[in-house]
């Protein structure tokens, strides 16, 4: 009903504009409140994804879990890259946290589904240290 | 009714097909309950909380 209720409220807004209309009887009515909870999130938690990070520190797979969990790339992006990719000069801890300018999937967090306290940020300073 | 759900769509010139087709496909239930040829000024909140009421049923 949400969604409904929101789509005729954008209809008559426009209709509004064009003075077809006076009010938008769609706005004045409150959509009824979704579930309490909803879907449990399956990201990692921030002490959970450093868990990880820890566990794959002597693995040869190393730097593809790291940088999976701390960039959000998905498995064939982080497949893809070649060592031209890589900027082998610089000190990674002077630099900012690898994180892509709108995230692999278009939110400032990354995926959907990858938490706030677990975003590539968050994960940097943990893993990083002081 | 379904000439301001039309005009609106059609502003949607820069929304993806996708978008404009999932707000199409959202609204047109709805038109069917408050009445396509429903004069939008003679539209009353009553009418929306009906109309979405029903959709949500369906």
């Amino acid at each position: 009903m949400r969604d409904t209720r929101a789509a005729l409220e954008r209809v008559i807004t426009y209709a509004q504009a064009r003075n077809l209309v006076g009010r938008n009887v769609a706005a004045l009515i409150k959509s009824p409140p979704g579930k309490a909870s909803g879907r449990p999130s399956k990201a990692l938690t921030v002490a959970r994804a450093v868990a990880v990070l820890k566990a794959a520190e002597e693995d040869r797979l190393a730097a593809y879990v790291i940088l999976s969990l701390q960039v959000g790339v998905r498995m064939e992006e982080a497949r893809a890259l070649q060592w031209d990719h890589v900027d082998l000069e610089g000190n990674p801890l002077d630099a900012d946290p690898p994180v892509p300018p709108h995230g692999p999937s278009g939110g400032p967090y990354g995926r959907t589904g990858m938490s706030r306290q677990s975003s590539p940020a968050a994960l940097w300073r943990c893993h990083s240290g002081p | 009714m379904e000439d301001a759900v039309s005009d609106w769509l059609g502003s949607l010139a820069d929304k993806s097909e996708k978008t404009v087709s999932t707000n199409r496909e959202i609204l047109d239930p709805l038109l069917d309950e408050i009445g396509r040829k429903t004069i939008l000024r003679d539209l009353q909140a009553d009418d929306v909380i009906t109309g979405a009421d029903c959709h949500r049923r369906d």
